[in-house]
């Protein structure tokens, strides 16, 4: 080091790896990576469109299935007898029952402990409840469908005669006790952003807390109510091995909850589970139901996410 | 808004009240008041009392107890069980309260409650089940053995390994994707209003992906990494072999049914979640420690690499733990990936065939002999405490290593 006129060290040499020119480089790269991680969340879903796409058109393509019949059948028996019928609609039926069983269930409860936790629980019982609240959103399903087989059949069973060992209203049961905890934290989040002026301004004026509660925070939090549950039913729509569990797996056409239902993701696993020959019809069969259920979720998260943003109050 | 014309000025007489509407009085609205906080508390019971339930009535059957209705030993073994959940929670919270917060009387005191409460409560669990029980299920051997023709000897080792195997390749692979991601969503954020416009598009595309059913995910995983698309030949005869698929190392092009591809399935699975968390926890460093970091000369990754990811890794952290946790718990995208039932020996390398707990549970519990729902039981136990185990790590982290940054 030598020593600079005024007698003080000179600072240290710039070394190479300090030049603008590496730092720059070093920054590209970086930045290239970073965009390459990013980028891989769009291929994913190209992926998947593209998969489903393209074996989906290699089961319309066999001969013993249209479109037209996939979209209007009612009969949907692709293992048994000669006559196979790829008729999408006793599937959807089965999801559709259970959905509306386990919504009965999670939607009111759900709301209402959320308005409880949010506007009434003492703010230590809210600190306890809450990450309560995440470890059960993060039970795996498996347990809520043992739950449903072992436990709620058999007390259905006591309860009526009429329902069989599998039946969709254990199904049901167990997916609304499943998104119980995941619709009351995000409805509790989404009153709870509501500012707390409104609440004042509402006590202000006299109104009582259920008043307040339900004629002012409710409907200004509702945007995110709404995208809650849109994203409850979501869930219970690709919900899997609870419906594989305890729903069956006869794919019929009812509405009555004491009856085996097939739902779209049971079909999928009794599928998988059997040994079918890969590059069979009921091989592709599987691919189309999964697109089916694709697009029914993507429409779910898609319109709940035009809610939020379209009709999101924004409060200072 | 039009309301701004409509405000009557102070001189106008206040408007008349409407003849028909009938105004409750006061006592009534205070009624419907502390009635709706009866509907809350019961229906916010009736949630707890219901997964109390599930986890007493699973805790039965591991030990060997079997389902009965209408049994008064079931009700009174049931709230037996809460009351122990109950007191052990109190008791988690009430310590982690002494070991972190102030040290005041009143916490001893509910420790001390809750941990008398406690020991009463397990008392009365044990003696309410020693009488029925026909096998305690959850033994040491359940541990160590694997599945078994006889149910009393089943046991969940070959699973066990194979969820560490099958979590350590999605862990591996989905963090360091996951958390790039973010840091390319919240840290470069572009200026150019096309970027941009394409930034706002992938965060929409994260949305929806974390809405897509696991079992898509399995069907993708299937033909992506399974099968490789039929571009590699088929999964028994591979084109491309490398070492011998009984040794340690062996690697093969397409992956066919093996830890691999199901890793790299549940990498897609939890990659949205990942994304999220990792995206609020840099959102929540204080904008002035980038300005603070730019205004000496760094770049914006010297800024991100020094100073904004070290303040945001608790966060980092607790997502990607609670991501595993998922994880570990998912089911369905490995059972369309492995599509195997039961298997006597854990994974030897990473092609090899495996099974995972909760794919091990579904079999069990889908069996028609009796026997082997508690055993599924016994597996759930297992996992569940595997998955507690996971959350208090979480938290734990979440408590210890967040500083207040602003």
């Amino acid at each position: 080091m030598s020593q600079s006129p005024l007698g003080l060290p000179s600072l240290p040499p710039i070394g190479l790896n300090r030049s603008s020119g590496l730092r720059r480089a070093r920054e590209t790269v970086v930045i290239g990576t970073l965009i390459c991680c990013g980028l891989f969340s769009l291929l994913t879903t190209v992926t998947i469109i593209v998969v489903l796409t393209k074996e989906t058109a290699s089961f319309f393509g066999r001969d013993e299935v249209t479109v037209l019949d996939f979209i209007t059948g009612t009969e949907w028996n692709p293992l048994l007898g000669n006559e196979k019928h790829f008729g999408i609609w006793p599937l959807i039926c089965g999801t559709m029952l259970i959905t509306v069983i386990a919504m009965g269930l999670a939607l009111p409860l759900g709301l209402i402990t959320a308005i409880w936790l949010s506007e009434y629980a003492h703010p230590t019982l809210r600190a306890v409840v809450k990450p309560v609240l995440e470890v059960l959103a993060g039970i795996p399903t498996v347990v809520f469908g043992f739950f449903a087989l072992t436990v709620i059949t058999p007390n259905l069973k006591w309860l009526h005669e009429g329902f069989g060992v599998y039946n969709a209203m254990s199904a049901g049961l167990a997916v609304g006790i499943m998104t119980l905890p995941i619709v009351t934290s995000l409805t509790e989040d989404a009153l709870r952003a509501v500012p707390k002026s409104l609440r004042e301004a509402s006590y202000g004026v006299g109104a009582t807390r259920f008043e307040t509660s339900i004629k002012v925070v409710v409907p200004a939090a509702l945007s995110g109510i709404v995208a809650a549950f849109l994203l409850a039913i979501a869930r219970a729509v690709g919900e899997t091995m609870i419906v594989a569990l305890a729903a069956g797996s006869t794919a019929q056409l009812t509405i009555n909850p004491q009856d085996s239902v097939q739902p779209m993701t049971g079909f999928i696993v009794q599928m998988v589970k059997g040994d079918v020959s890969n590059f069979d019809i009921e091989y592709y069969s599987l691919y189309a139901v999964a697109a089916t259920l694709f697009i029914m979720t993507f429409l779910l998260t898609v319109v709940g996410h035009k809610i939020r943003v379209r009709f999101r109050q924004e409060y200072q | 808004m039009s309301q701004a014309s409509a405000i009557p000025s102070p001189r106008d007489p206040a408007p008349p009240i409407a003849a028909n509407v009938r105004y409750k009085s006061r006592s009534q609205r205070k009624m419907i008041d502390m009635g709706f906080v009866a509907v809350c508390v019961t229906s916010a019971s009736l949630s707890i009392i219901i997964l109390l339930y599930l986890l007493a009535s699973i805790a039965r059957q591991a030990l060997g107890v079997n389902f009965e209705t209408n049994s008064f030993k079931n009700v009174l073994f049931s709230s037996a069980f809460s009351l122990t959940l109950i007191s052990l929670i109190v008791l988690m919270i009430a310590g982690f309260g002494l070991l972190f917060g102030k040290r005041s009387r009143s916490r001893l005191i509910t420790v001390a409650v809750a941990a008398t409460l406690l020991v009463l409560g397990l008392l009365a669990t044990v003696s309410i089940v020693k009488g029925e029980s026909t096998y305690i299920y959850l033994t040491k051997t359940f541990l160590t053995e694997p599945h078994s023709y006889k149910p009393r000897n089943a046991g969940m080792y070959p699973a066990i390994i194979g969820s560490v195997f099958v979590c350590a390749v999605c862990a591996a692979t989905a963090i360091p994707i996951g958390v790039g991601t973010a840091i390319l969503l919240e840290e470069f954020k572009p200026k150019n209003n096309k970027l941009r416009r394409v930034q706002s598009f992938v965060q929409l595309n994260i949305t929806n992906l974390a809405g897509v059913p696991s079992i898509v995910y399995g069907t993708l995983g299937l033909t992506a990494f399974v099968y490789m698309f039929g571009l590699f030949g088929t999964v028994n005869e591979p084109l491309l072999e490398i070492g011998s698929s009984k040794s340690g190392f062996y690697f093969r092009l397409p992956f066919g049914r093996g830890v691999l591809a199901a890793g790299l399935t549940l990498m897609l699975v939890v990659q949205p979640i990942i994304i999220v968390a990792s995206q609020e926890a840099l959102r929540a460093v204080p904008d002035s420690l980038r300005q603070g970091a730019l205004a000496l000369g760094a770049t914006r990754w010297q800024t991100v690499w020094n100073i904004t990811l070290p303040a945001s890794i608790p966060g980092i952290m607790t997502g990607s733990i609670l991501a595993m946790s998922r994880a570990i718990g998912e089911a369905a995208p490995i059972l369309v990936v492995s599509a195997i039932g039961y298997i006597a020996l854990p994974p030897q390398n990473l092609m090899g065939k495996f099974t995972v707990m909760p794919l091990q549970i579904f079999n069990w519990a889908s069996e028609a002999k009796h026997e082997y729902h508690n055993v599924a039981a016994a597996g759930i136990v297992v996992l569940l405490a595997e998955l507690l185990t996971f959350n208090a790590v979480a938290v734990f982290v979440r408590q210890k290593f967040t500083k207040q940054l602003s």
